[in-house]
């Protein structure tokens, strides 16, 4: 950067590029439907190429937040120690990425679904974005939660204005659970700075203090902000408002809440909630784990059932970010790694499904699958989108999907989290998978199964058999629907088999997250985990600093297991331990 | 070795894929079917050039065996996380060159008799997109160095599989058939998943080399002495079980064969190839692949062997009956996999990997020439309706009778050597013997001499039925039946020359073998894959008169299968229908499948679709809407009252913060 004169904030234009535009575009005068989707495309697109900008200019090598020039980080309510901070970091990037590139091709399918009240709907959509963008990169807590807010707003009205037939409802249930989850968020946040004695309400500060508030006060904090992130996600069984709200919004703007605004909760979860209360998560872990394999079994039954379109992929979602939920609760770097990934791969998938659904919808006004029926022929270039794209979301390898899922399971299965007593390992061998990891991987593993199901189903409905003549022909891609989704589809392929650019920038920044959540937990691991067993832990810690993964073998490895060093029975499975902790390194 | 061969391999039918799947068959045909044909030549000379230089790695190892140097090709790094450090790369030793060289050659043949079968079909070009992208995946399956590398292939061969059974999507039933298919496999793809991350918990890698070293370096006296059934000799036995339940998906064993029969809903060709030559035989592969863990988890090997044999007995009892020539074909191949599980779960892994070379043979020469006839009447499958082809179709004929000699195991076509070895390898298993009695030994090989003998008798069923006797072909029909074409015709003879001697690649040392040429010994051959495992399991050497008893029991199984077809289906006669009358249920349930696709039907699928529905009614929309949240406008109106109460200040606060945020948002800007 220093060929530069100055520093440009990279990432305060690409949030505010939107916002920028909204501005613009309300002053637009007249009814120019086209002269409004330019300005709005415009504008979309600077910010996406902005953000690509950003990642191109990311150093892979660093931990920490990047990119934070001066005027990113200036006093803002000095007050009550608020600054207005944004930075980027391994976990952020690619989601800022995704909201760019997912928002353009949200903006450009709308000139195909959306022909009411175009202006206002554009400037809700890029308001939206400028608030999703800016979720992602405040590094300050109440900077954060003005962008949480702010994304929100324009959510309600896009429901509430274009919605269907139950749209009120539909905007009334999401207002419900937000606002009940922004309460209890605000006030975990207020706890942590008021009573856990924050400096500010910058992020480092707050972790600080939320570390060094007691067990039961972290619970609290945590469950305060789980609820909101999770409503958000959402987690079985708070998600009943998606169904609603993904088959009423526009679209557009259900491939943006869907694809984006669901990982606004999920790296709530990952930036805040976890850092700032380690003892509740790894003590609530397994727990809220079993909500997630629920929620991801559970979801693709009921998706098999439905019979609209829309509510299909909202179940499949749920389904889909039960997988995101899990890794997060298996506290492994694959784990935590496969579930930024897996926002990425889901955003990409199902953001795309919903606009393609969309597509479908307007071709033929109507929302059920009977409706449609054997249009392959019709439209060859819109079902293999859709079925590539399906594909992706059912996690068949060598497309986005898998690759989430595959670091999520893996992790999952090797956590020593997820157990709700002391690790036991598979038959008392010393080392291996745990038993309880491994029984939630196997819950998670039907949830592939099941999530073929209505996958097929619907594709089959919808495109295959004969010919349904009660509608019209349907049209096939037009050009300017296939610019964006081409490339969509591309890039869910060429991330099935290169995913690795993506998976070296999130690592490093998921580790220092582990780290924080490792070395931040006070007692908790003393206390109820100290019956784990040393010879698990020891092979298994081996592997990870062979590896050079994870600061918190260090942390561990010589800390309390010392004290249980002959708790069971080590002498039968000896040979085998040692064999294993060798061998495991390579 | 280094070499980017191996990467060419597969490349040349991905690119034939592309370049179809990207014109959308705006090509004209025969450039399409050129492409794609080509696109195979490339990959099986590559193949051949791979093979040469692995085979010119070997020396000798002083062992009576020829050592080999596997080939590998580092691709690019595929998922590297935490202690998860994966390539996306390939290895090459003699289990992958004989997989190679079968999906690769069999392919070949396959593509050119495509473009006889399916010239007059508008999908052409998607066709062969998908023929193309099957090949891919089916290679990367046995390339792959690590599992999930073979996983990719795994699930890759089935979305071909599914997209080439559904081609003619118009068709519901086809639409099914496909998604049933998908759907079954997944249940298998599931628990090799399970499999796999257990071992990679276990080991630390997923690499076959690193796994392979892994379990290499346990001693496997001490797992199985401390008892299968407890310890690190329970883990492995549950992995075993974990990766054997994926492998009766992808090769259709009990219980989850129901998918292959429906499966003969796609395109002839198509079942030639996935459904009998190469996808189906991935499980087999897979096993002989993990020799080194199933040599260490007898139990799960006893599974193996015993599934197996059911499934070959079982399926072969349906084909017996069946009037769908491709359906028969089907069942056979079930078995026949069947036949093959039982070899690898006898710890027979070179005799299952030679039955699952010469089964691609005949089993592909079966199905083209079965493709050959339905083509020749116009889409008839019906046997009822086909009889003494042989008058206007003799090369097919001719080729098909081939077929049913190998197959049935007459010497010395291939089928013999390899379904020989199979039988005397279960007979000789001592691992069995030592986990429950000799008894299971006897048993597992006379249920296997049964099948052997109603192979022969259900594939000479339906040459007589076909080829021989009255002609029973509508008339108009008759009028034109056509010849095959030179594309047709020609993969048929092809195959049928591999049919005939493939099987002198493994003669056994009881007839002499093996002959004295390193691609004629593909038992020593595959020594330095499967060798390791095979020498854990121990067979014991019952002495040549066993083998001999073995063998003829055989050739006395072949003969009266074939004779008793003869004698029922040669002409008119009456004994069949009288013998079905006098087995009752028996043959009914024989002809219905013994009722499985309706028993599933009516126990999981039904289980499935009302919890599926009674959740979504009772979770989502009574307990959580109603009770907890207010789904209904009763329900938003009570929460709405409630939580007003003491969130009113709250509300007003966020709008004013709001606009404050912007407020400065907007200052910032300017």
């Amino acid at each position: 950067m220093s060929s530069f004169p100055f520093q440009i904030p990279w990432i305060l234009m690409t949030v505010m590029s939107p916002l920028v535009g909204a501005l613009l575009l309300s002053m637009v005068p007249g009814e120019h439907k086209m002269a409004h989707r330019a300005v709005a495309g415009l504008f979309t697109g600077i910010s996406l190429v902005l953000s690509l900008v950003m990642a191109a200019l990311f150093n892979s090598e660093a931990t920490g937040y990047q990119l934070t020039t001066l005027a990113e980080d200036v006093a803002w309510i000095p007050e009550i120690g608020a600054r207005f901070t944004l930075a980027v970091d391994g976990i952020s990037l690619w989601l800022i990425v995704l909201t760019t590139f997912l928002s353009m091709v949200a903006t450009v399918v709308a000139t195909s679904t959306i022909q009411d009240k175009v202006k206002e709907f554009h400037v809700g959509m890029l308001v939206m974005q400028a608030g999703m963008l800016g979720a992602f990169t405040a590094t300050d807590v109440m900077l954060y939660f003005l962008f949480w807010e702010v994304m929100l707003i324009p959510m309600f009205l896009l429901i509430g204005l274009w919605g269907g037939v139950n749209r009120v409802q539909a905007a009334l249930k999401f207002v419900l659970y937000t606002m009940v989850g922004s309460a209890f968020l605000m006030a975990a946040i207020l706890y942590v700075r008021t009573v856990g004695g924050a400096a500010s309400f910058a992020l480092a500060d707050m972790i600080t203090a939320g570390q060094s508030l007691g067990f039961v006060e972290q619970v609290l904090v945590f469950g305060g902000m789980a609820i909101a992130f999770l409503i958000k996600v959402p987690l079985f069984p708070l998600h009943t408002w998606s169904p609603d709200a993904y088959s009423e919004a526009p679209a557009p703007a259900t491939a943006l809440l869907s694809g984006v605004m669901a990982k606004v909760g999920v790296y709530g979860l990952i930036r805040f909630a976890m850092p700032m209360s380690p003892d509740a998560v790894i003590f609530l872990a397994p727990y809220i784990a079993v909500l997630a394999v629920v929620g991801i079994v559970y979801g693709a039954l009921v998706a098999f059932n439905q019979t609209e379109m829309r509510r299909v992929l909202a179940y499949s979602s749920l389904s889909h970010l039960g997988f995101v939920v899990l890794g997060l609760m298996a506290l492994t770097p694959e784990a935590l790694t496969g579930a930024v990934f897996q926002c990425v791969a889901h955003g990409l998938a199902t953001g795309g499904l919903f606009l393609v659904v969309g597509l479908l919808e307007a071709r033929r006004d109507t929302r059920t699958m009977a409706d449609f029926g054997g249009i392959a022929r019709q439209v060859p270039l819109l079902t293999t989108v859709f079925i590539l794209l399906s594909f992706a979301s059912a996690a068949v390898p060598g497309l986005v999907g898998f690759v989430g899922e595959f670091l999520i399971l893996t992790g999952t299965a090797g956590s020593w989290a997820l157990n709700f007593g002391p690790i036991t390992t598979l038959g008392d061998v010393g080392f291996g998978p745990d038993t309880h990891a491994l029984l939630f991987t196997a819950a998670a593993a039907i949830g592939v199964i099941v999530g073929a199901v209505y996958v097929l189903v619907m594709v089959q409905r919808i495109f295959f058999g004969p010919v349904n003549e009660k509608g019209a022909p349907v049209a096939d891609l037009h050009w300017s629907e296939s610019s964006v989704l081409l490339p969509l589809v591309l890039v869910c392929v060429a991330l099935g088999f290169f995913p690795q650019g993506l998976i070296t920038r999130i690592t490093p920044a998921v580790e220092s997250t582990l780290q924080s959540i490792a070395l931040g937990s006070n007692e908790y691991r003393g206390d109820v985990n100290a019956g784990a067993e040393r010879a698990f832990e020891q092979a298994r810690f081996a592997r990870e600093r062979e590896a050079g993964s994870w600061a918190i073998v260090e942390e561990l490895g010589g800390g309390h297991a010392d004290d249980h060093a002959d708790d069971h029975d080590g002498e039968a499975h000896g040979d085998d331990e040692e064999a294993a902790g060798e061998e495991g390194g390579h | 070795m280094q070499t980017g061969l191996l990467g060419l391999i597969a490349l040349f039918p991905l690119l034939g894929a592309l370049v179809n799947g990207l014109t959308g068959g705006r090509l004209p045909k025969p450039l399409v079917g050129g492409i794609a044909t080509m696109s195979m030549v490339a990959s099986f000379l590559v193949s051949i050039a791979a093979t040469w230089i692995f085979v010119s790695t070997g020396t000798d190892d002083g062992h009576g065996h020829m050592a080999y140097t596997p080939l590998a090709w580092e691709g690019w790094t595929w998922m590297a996380a935490g202690s998860l450090n994966l390539s996306f790369s390939f290895a090459f030793d003699a289990l992958t060159a004989v997989m190679t060289l079968v999906i690769t050659g069999v392919g070949l043949l396959i593509h050119v008799f495509s473009i006889g079968y399916m010239h007059e079909d508008e999908g052409f070009g998607r066709y062969f997109a998908y023929l193309n992208l099957f090949v891919f995946a089916m290679l990367c399956l046995v390339l792959g160095d690590s599992l999930p590398v073979l996983f990719l292939g795994w699930e890759g061969v089935g979305v071909a599989s599914y997209l080439l059974i559904g081609f003619w999507y118009q068709e519901n039933a086809n639409a099914d058939a496909a998604k049933k298919a998908f759907i079954v496999n997944r249940i298998g793809d599931a628990a090799l998943l399970l499999g796999m991350f257990i071992l990679y918990s276990l080991t630390g890698g997923l690499e076959f080399a690193h796994i392979n070293a892994w379990l290499g370096s346990l001693s496997g006296a001490d797992v199985v002495s401390e008892g299968a059934t407890t310890g690190l000799g329970w883990v492995l036995t549950l992995a075993a079980v974990l990766i054997f339940i994926g492998c009766t998906g992808k090769s259709a064993q009990l219980p989850l064969f129901t998918w292959l029969p429906d499966a003969m809903a796609g395109p002839t060709p198509v079942s030639a190839l996935i459904h009998a030559a190469t996808m189906v035989t991935a499980g087999v592969y897979l096993i002989a692949r993990m020799s080194g863990l199933f040599a260490l988890a007898p139990y799960a090997s006893l599974l193996v062997a015993v599934v197996g044999t059911a499934t070959a007995l079982f399926a072969a009892t349906i084909a017996a009956t069946q009037n769908d020539i491709k359906k028969v074909l089907a069942y056979s191949t079930v078995s026949q996999l069947g036949f093959m599980f039982a070899a690898v779960g006898s710890g027979a892994f070179f005799a299952g990997v030679f039955h699952l070379m010469t089964h691609a043979f005949f089993k592909a020469l079966l199905f083209l020439g079965s493709g050959a006839v339905i083509h020749g009447l116009e889409g008839e499958q019906d046997i009822r309706k086909m009889g003494a082809l042989r008058k206007s179709m003799p090369l097919t004929a001719a080729t098909f009778l081939v077929g049913c000699l190998a197959i049935a195991g007459v010497p010395p076509l291939s089928g013999f050597f390899s379904k020989d070895e199979i039988l005397w390898f279960v007979l000789s298993n001592s691992s069995v013997t030592g986990l429950v009695g000799g008894w299971v030994n006897w048993l597992l090989w006379a249920s296997l001499l049964v099948t052997a003998a109603l192979t022969a008798f259900y594939m000479f069923r339906l040459y007589f039925v076909v080829f021989e006797g009255e002609s029973r072909v509508d008339a108009k029909v008759l009028a034109h039946v056509h010849k095959e074409p030179l594309s047709m015709a020609l993969p048929l003879v092809v195959l049928a020359g591999l049919a005939v001697v493939g099987g002198f690649a493994g003669v056994p040392h009881l007839l002499g073998g093996p002959l004295p040429m390193w691609w004629l010994d593909l038992h020593g051959w595959l020594h330095g894959t499967v060798g390791h495992g095979e020498a854990l399991f121990a067979n014991q050497f019952g002495g040549y008169g066993l083998a001999w008893l073995s063998l003829g029991a055989a050739l006395a199984s072949a003969a009266v299968g074939i004779l008793l077809a003869r004698a029922w289906y040669s002409g008119p006669s009456e004994a069949p229908a009288a013998f079905a009358a006098k087995l009752g249920k028996l043959y009914t349930g024989s002809l219905n499948k013994w009722y499985v696709d309706e028993i599933y039907d009516a126990t999981i699928g039904r289980a499935y679709r009302l919890k599926a529905l009674v959740l979504h009614r009772l979770v989502d929309e009574f307990a959580i809407d109603l009770a907890g949240v207010g789904g209904t406008a009763w329900g938003v109106r009570f929460l709405g009252t409630v939580v007003r109460q003491f969130q009113n200040g709250d509300v007003q606060r966020y709008a004013v913060m709001t606009v404050l945020g912007l407020g400065v948002i907007v200052y910032l800007l300017v």
